[in-house]
Protein backbone atom coordinates (compact mmCIF):
# COMPACT_ATOMS: atom_id res chain seq x y z
CA UNK A 1 0.00 0.00 0.00
CA UNK A 2 1.08 3.58 -0.62
CA UNK A 3 2.04 5.71 2.31
CA UNK A 4 -0.41 8.23 3.66
CA UNK A 5 0.74 11.80 4.08
CA UNK A 6 -1.55 14.15 5.99
CA UNK A 7 -1.46 17.93 6.10
CA UNK A 8 -3.30 20.35 8.32
CA UNK A 9 -3.08 24.06 7.55
CA UNK A 10 -0.06 23.33 5.37
CA UNK A 11 1.70 21.51 8.22
CA UNK A 12 2.65 17.83 8.42
CA UNK A 13 0.02 16.07 10.53
CA UNK A 14 0.31 13.01 12.77
CA UNK A 15 -0.33 9.67 11.12
CA UNK A 16 1.90 10.56 8.19
CA UNK A 17 4.58 8.40 6.62
CA UNK A 18 8.08 9.08 7.90
CA UNK A 19 11.57 7.56 8.10
CA UNK A 20 15.14 8.71 8.67
CA UNK A 21 16.97 10.06 5.63
CA UNK A 22 18.94 7.27 4.02
CA UNK A 23 16.63 4.48 5.15
CA UNK A 24 14.47 2.53 2.71
CA UNK A 25 11.39 1.87 4.83
CA UNK A 26 8.45 3.78 6.25
CA UNK A 27 6.70 4.10 9.58
CA UNK A 28 4.30 6.53 11.19
CA UNK A 29 4.78 9.93 12.84
CA UNK A 30 2.66 9.17 15.90
CA UNK A 31 2.30 12.34 17.92
CA UNK A 32 3.72 15.63 19.04
CA UNK A 33 5.09 15.63 22.57
CA UNK A 34 6.88 18.01 24.93
CA UNK A 35 9.95 17.34 27.04
CA UNK A 36 11.02 20.13 29.38
CA UNK A 37 9.38 22.70 27.13
CA UNK A 38 10.85 21.39 23.87
CA UNK A 39 8.46 20.31 21.12
CA UNK A 40 9.30 16.83 19.83
CA UNK A 41 7.82 14.02 17.75
CA UNK A 42 7.09 10.49 18.94
CA UNK A 43 7.30 7.18 17.10
CA UNK A 44 8.98 3.79 17.54
CA UNK A 45 12.69 3.11 17.93
CA UNK A 46 12.47 0.88 14.85
CA UNK A 47 10.94 3.79 12.88
CA UNK A 48 13.03 6.79 13.99
CA UNK A 49 16.21 4.87 14.79
CA UNK A 50 16.16 1.69 12.67
CA UNK A 51 16.50 -0.29 15.92
CA UNK A 52 19.21 1.64 17.82
CA UNK A 53 21.26 2.44 14.70
CA UNK A 54 20.36 5.91 13.39
CA UNK A 55 22.68 8.60 14.78
CA UNK A 56 21.25 11.38 16.92
CA UNK A 57 20.65 14.43 14.75
CA UNK A 58 19.80 12.46 11.61
CA UNK A 59 16.96 14.17 9.68
CA UNK A 60 13.67 12.31 9.64
CA UNK A 61 11.67 12.90 6.49
CA UNK A 62 7.93 12.98 5.88
CA UNK A 63 6.88 11.24 3.77
CA UNK A 64 9.66 8.68 3.88
CA UNK A 65 11.80 8.59 0.76
CA UNK A 66 10.39 5.12 0.09
CA UNK A 67 6.89 6.62 -0.14
CA UNK A 68 7.75 9.48 -2.52
CA UNK A 69 5.47 9.55 -5.57
CA UNK A 70 4.32 12.12 -8.13
CA UNK A 71 0.99 13.06 -6.55
CA UNK A 72 2.12 14.00 -3.04
CA UNK A 73 4.52 16.59 -1.58
CA UNK A 74 8.19 15.63 -1.78
CA UNK A 75 9.88 14.31 1.37
CA UNK A 76 10.89 17.13 3.69
CA UNK A 77 12.48 17.39 7.08
CA UNK A 78 9.97 16.67 9.82
CA UNK A 79 12.33 16.38 12.76
CA UNK A 80 15.78 15.16 13.84
CA UNK A 81 16.36 11.97 15.74
CA UNK A 82 17.00 12.70 19.43
CA UNK A 83 16.70 9.60 21.57
CA UNK A 84 15.45 6.06 22.06
CA UNK A 85 14.34 3.46 24.49
CA UNK A 86 16.91 0.82 23.66
CA UNK A 87 15.80 -2.43 22.04
CA UNK A 88 17.76 -5.21 23.67
CA UNK A 89 17.85 -8.78 22.42
CA UNK A 90 18.17 -11.82 24.60
CA UNK A 91 16.28 -14.43 26.52
CA UNK A 92 14.23 -13.09 29.46
CA UNK A 93 16.28 -15.05 31.97
CA UNK A 94 19.38 -13.06 30.96
CA UNK A 95 18.16 -9.71 29.61
CA UNK A 96 15.56 -7.34 31.10
CA UNK A 97 12.24 -7.42 29.29
CA UNK A 98 11.49 -4.54 26.92
CA UNK A 99 8.68 -2.29 28.12
CA UNK A 100 8.23 -0.36 24.87
CA UNK A 101 9.60 0.38 21.41
CA UNK A 102 9.84 4.15 21.35
CA UNK A 103 11.92 7.08 20.15
CA UNK A 104 11.71 10.86 20.04
CA UNK A 105 12.97 13.48 17.64
CA UNK A 106 13.48 17.24 17.90
CA UNK A 107 11.35 19.58 15.82
CA UNK A 108 13.50 22.24 14.15
CA UNK A 109 10.54 24.36 13.02
CA UNK A 110 7.36 24.30 15.11
CA UNK A 111 5.44 25.86 12.22
CA UNK A 112 5.96 22.76 10.06
CA UNK A 113 4.02 20.34 12.25
CA UNK A 114 0.50 19.86 13.57
CA UNK A 115 -0.88 17.78 16.43
CA UNK A 116 -3.86 16.91 14.21
CA UNK A 117 -4.21 13.20 13.49
CA UNK A 118 -5.07 12.30 9.91
CA UNK A 119 -7.10 14.24 7.36
CA UNK A 120 -9.34 17.28 7.73
CA UNK A 121 -12.55 15.30 7.28
CA UNK A 122 -12.23 12.34 9.65
CA UNK A 123 -9.23 13.33 11.75
CA UNK A 124 -8.99 14.57 15.32
CA UNK A 125 -6.57 16.43 17.53
CA UNK A 126 -4.07 14.50 19.65
CA UNK A 127 -5.51 14.14 23.15
CA UNK A 128 -3.26 15.21 26.00
CA UNK A 129 -5.04 12.99 28.52
CA UNK A 130 -4.04 9.35 28.88
CA UNK A 131 -5.85 6.23 29.97
CA UNK A 132 -4.59 2.79 30.86
CA UNK A 133 -5.68 0.12 28.36
CA UNK A 134 -8.58 -2.02 29.53
CA UNK A 135 -10.20 -4.96 27.83
CA UNK A 136 -13.33 -3.95 25.94
CA UNK A 137 -12.26 -0.35 25.32
CA UNK A 138 -12.99 0.81 21.78
CA UNK A 139 -10.08 2.59 20.14
CA UNK A 140 -8.87 4.11 16.86
CA UNK A 141 -5.66 5.24 15.25
CA UNK A 142 -4.32 6.95 12.13
CA UNK A 143 -1.36 5.31 10.43
CA UNK A 144 0.84 5.53 7.37
CA UNK A 145 -0.49 2.34 5.72
CA UNK A 146 -4.10 1.76 6.75
CA UNK A 147 -5.05 5.33 7.68
CA UNK A 148 -7.92 5.73 10.15
CA UNK A 149 -9.01 2.39 11.59
CA UNK A 150 -10.93 1.24 14.67
CA UNK A 151 -10.89 -1.76 16.95
CA UNK A 152 -11.20 -2.97 20.50
CA UNK A 153 -8.66 -3.61 23.24
CA UNK A 154 -8.99 -7.36 23.57
CA UNK A 155 -6.40 -8.63 26.03
CA UNK A 156 -3.12 -8.16 27.85
CA UNK A 157 -0.40 -10.74 27.32
CA UNK A 158 0.45 -12.48 30.55
CA UNK A 159 3.80 -13.92 29.53
CA UNK A 160 6.79 -12.27 27.83
CA UNK A 161 6.22 -12.16 24.07
CA UNK A 162 9.09 -12.50 21.56
CA UNK A 163 9.01 -10.30 18.47
CA UNK A 164 11.38 -10.69 15.50
CA UNK A 165 13.10 -7.47 14.46
CA UNK A 166 14.94 -7.18 11.17
CA UNK A 167 16.56 -4.03 9.88
CA UNK A 168 19.79 -3.37 8.01
CA UNK A 169 21.88 -3.45 11.21
CA UNK A 170 19.69 -5.26 13.71
CA UNK A 171 18.21 -8.72 13.32
CA UNK A 172 17.15 -10.13 16.67
CA UNK A 173 14.36 -11.29 18.91
CA UNK A 174 13.22 -8.82 21.55
CA UNK A 175 11.05 -10.04 24.44
CA UNK A 176 8.35 -7.62 25.60
CA UNK A 177 6.24 -7.35 28.71
CA UNK A 178 2.88 -5.62 29.17
CA UNK A 179 1.76 -5.94 25.55
CA UNK A 180 -1.89 -5.33 24.74
CA UNK A 181 -3.76 -6.79 21.76
CA UNK A 182 -6.05 -4.60 19.64
CA UNK A 183 -8.47 -6.56 17.51
CA UNK A 184 -10.04 -5.01 14.42
CA UNK A 185 -13.77 -5.16 13.95
CA UNK A 186 -14.77 -8.34 12.11
CA UNK A 187 -13.50 -8.41 8.55
CA UNK A 188 -11.60 -5.12 8.88
CA UNK A 189 -7.97 -4.18 9.27
CA UNK A 190 -6.51 -2.46 12.29
CA UNK A 191 -2.88 -2.09 11.25
CA UNK A 192 -0.29 -3.29 8.77
CA UNK A 193 3.47 -2.87 8.46
CA UNK A 194 4.15 0.85 8.10
CA UNK A 195 1.60 1.77 10.75
CA UNK A 196 4.18 1.31 13.50
CA UNK A 197 4.45 4.42 15.62
CA UNK A 198 0.75 5.28 15.43
CA UNK A 199 -0.88 6.72 18.53
CA UNK A 200 -3.89 4.63 19.60
CA UNK A 201 -6.62 6.70 21.26
CA UNK A 202 -10.09 6.09 22.67
CA UNK A 203 -12.90 5.99 20.13
CA UNK A 204 -14.14 9.41 21.27
CA UNK A 205 -10.63 10.80 20.84
CA UNK A 206 -10.48 12.10 24.41
CA UNK A 207 -7.53 10.06 25.71
CA UNK A 208 -4.42 8.36 24.39
CA UNK A 209 -4.20 4.63 25.11
CA UNK A 210 -1.04 3.22 23.58
CA UNK A 211 1.72 3.33 21.01
CA UNK A 212 1.38 0.82 18.19
CA UNK A 213 4.63 -1.00 17.50
CA UNK A 214 3.67 -4.20 15.68
CA UNK A 215 0.91 -5.54 13.52
CA UNK A 216 -0.07 -9.00 12.45
CA UNK A 217 0.91 -9.77 8.88
CA UNK A 218 -2.74 -9.89 7.77
CA UNK A 219 -3.67 -6.72 9.60
CA UNK A 220 -6.38 -7.99 11.92
CA UNK A 221 -4.38 -7.34 15.07
CA UNK A 222 -2.22 -4.55 16.42
CA UNK A 223 0.10 -4.69 19.41
CA UNK A 224 0.55 -1.70 21.68
CA UNK A 225 2.35 -0.74 24.81
CA UNK A 226 0.53 1.59 27.21
CA UNK A 227 1.17 5.23 26.33
CA UNK A 228 1.76 5.93 30.01
CA UNK A 229 4.77 3.61 29.89
CA UNK A 230 6.16 5.31 26.79
CA UNK A 231 5.73 8.82 28.20
CA UNK A 232 7.31 7.76 31.49
CA UNK A 233 10.30 6.06 29.83
CA UNK A 234 11.13 9.14 27.76
CA UNK A 235 9.91 11.80 30.23
CA UNK A 236 7.34 13.23 27.81
CA UNK A 237 3.91 14.83 27.78
CA UNK A 238 1.54 14.62 24.84
CA UNK A 239 0.90 17.85 22.94
CA UNK A 240 -2.43 18.87 21.45
CA UNK A 241 -3.88 22.06 19.97
CA UNK A 242 -0.75 22.74 17.93
CA UNK A 243 -1.21 24.04 14.41
CA UNK A 244 -4.75 22.76 14.12
CA UNK B 1 -8.49 -8.47 36.17
CA UNK B 2 -7.94 -10.70 39.18
CA UNK B 3 -4.74 -12.29 40.39
CA UNK B 4 -6.47 -15.66 39.96
CA UNK B 5 -7.08 -14.97 36.28
CA UNK B 6 -3.49 -13.82 35.77
CA UNK B 7 -2.25 -16.98 37.47
CA UNK B 8 -4.59 -19.18 35.42
CA UNK B 9 -3.41 -17.53 32.19
CA UNK B 10 0.22 -18.08 33.08
CA UNK B 11 -0.36 -21.72 33.93
CA UNK B 12 -2.22 -22.27 30.66
CA UNK B 13 0.68 -20.63 28.81
CA UNK B 14 3.06 -23.02 30.53
CA UNK B 15 0.81 -25.91 29.51
CA UNK B 16 0.70 -24.88 25.84
CA UNK B 17 4.11 -23.35 25.19
CA UNK B 18 5.50 -26.64 23.88
CA UNK B 19 3.26 -26.35 20.82
CA UNK B 20 4.76 -24.53 17.83
CA UNK B 21 1.40 -23.00 16.91
CA UNK B 22 1.16 -21.00 20.15
CA UNK B 23 1.77 -17.28 19.65
CA UNK B 24 0.67 -15.85 23.00
CA UNK B 25 -1.78 -16.09 25.87
CA UNK B 26 -3.64 -13.09 27.25
CA UNK B 27 -6.43 -12.07 29.59
CA UNK B 28 -9.46 -9.94 28.86
CA UNK B 29 -13.19 -9.92 28.59
CA UNK B 30 -14.73 -12.92 26.81
CA UNK B 31 -18.40 -12.12 26.09
CA UNK B 32 -18.39 -9.69 28.99
CA UNK B 33 -16.75 -12.02 31.50
CA UNK B 34 -13.12 -12.26 32.52
CA UNK B 35 -11.39 -14.96 30.52
CA UNK B 36 -8.31 -16.18 28.71
CA UNK B 37 -7.37 -15.67 25.05
CA UNK B 38 -5.07 -18.16 23.36
CA UNK B 39 -3.52 -16.76 20.17
CA UNK B 40 -2.52 -19.40 17.66
CA UNK B 41 -0.90 -19.45 14.25
CA UNK B 42 -3.57 -21.81 12.93
CA UNK B 43 -6.99 -22.67 14.30
CA UNK B 44 -7.77 -26.12 12.92
CA UNK B 45 -9.25 -29.18 14.58
CA UNK B 46 -5.87 -30.50 15.72
CA UNK B 47 -5.09 -27.23 17.50
CA UNK B 48 -8.56 -26.80 18.99
CA UNK B 49 -8.33 -30.28 20.52
CA UNK B 50 -5.36 -29.08 22.59
CA UNK B 51 -7.04 -25.94 23.91
CA UNK B 52 -9.48 -26.39 26.81
CA UNK B 53 -12.81 -24.56 26.80
CA UNK B 54 -12.29 -23.71 30.47
CA UNK B 55 -9.10 -23.39 32.51
CA UNK B 56 -9.13 -23.11 36.29
CA UNK B 57 -12.73 -21.90 36.08
CA UNK B 58 -12.20 -19.25 33.40
CA UNK B 59 -13.53 -19.41 29.82
CA UNK B 60 -10.89 -19.84 27.10
CA UNK B 61 -11.16 -18.40 23.59
CA UNK B 62 -8.81 -19.40 20.77
CA UNK B 63 -7.95 -16.69 18.25
CA UNK B 64 -5.96 -17.08 15.06
CA UNK B 65 -3.23 -14.45 14.85
CA UNK B 66 -1.00 -14.07 11.81
CA UNK B 67 2.67 -13.44 12.57
CA UNK B 68 3.10 -10.12 14.42
CA UNK B 69 5.73 -7.97 12.76
CA UNK B 70 7.30 -4.85 14.26
CA UNK B 71 7.40 -2.72 11.11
Amino acid sequence: MSGNVYERNGRIACGSSCAPAGENYAGTFGALVHREGELMTLSNNHVFAACNHVPVGQPILAPSAADARPDIPAPRELCRHAGIVELRSGTPTLVPLARCDAAVASVPDENLVSSWQGDDHSGYDTPVATVTPISGLRVKKVGRTTGLTAGIVESRMTAPMPLPYKTRNFAATVWFTDIWVIQADAGNLFALPGDSGSLVVTEDGNAAVGLLFAASSKGETGLITPITTVLQELNLNLTGNHGI
Amino acid sequence: MSAELQQASQSLHAELERFPWLRAVGIGLVDGSAGIFVYVSRNNKEVRQQIPEQWEGFPVTARKMSQPIPR
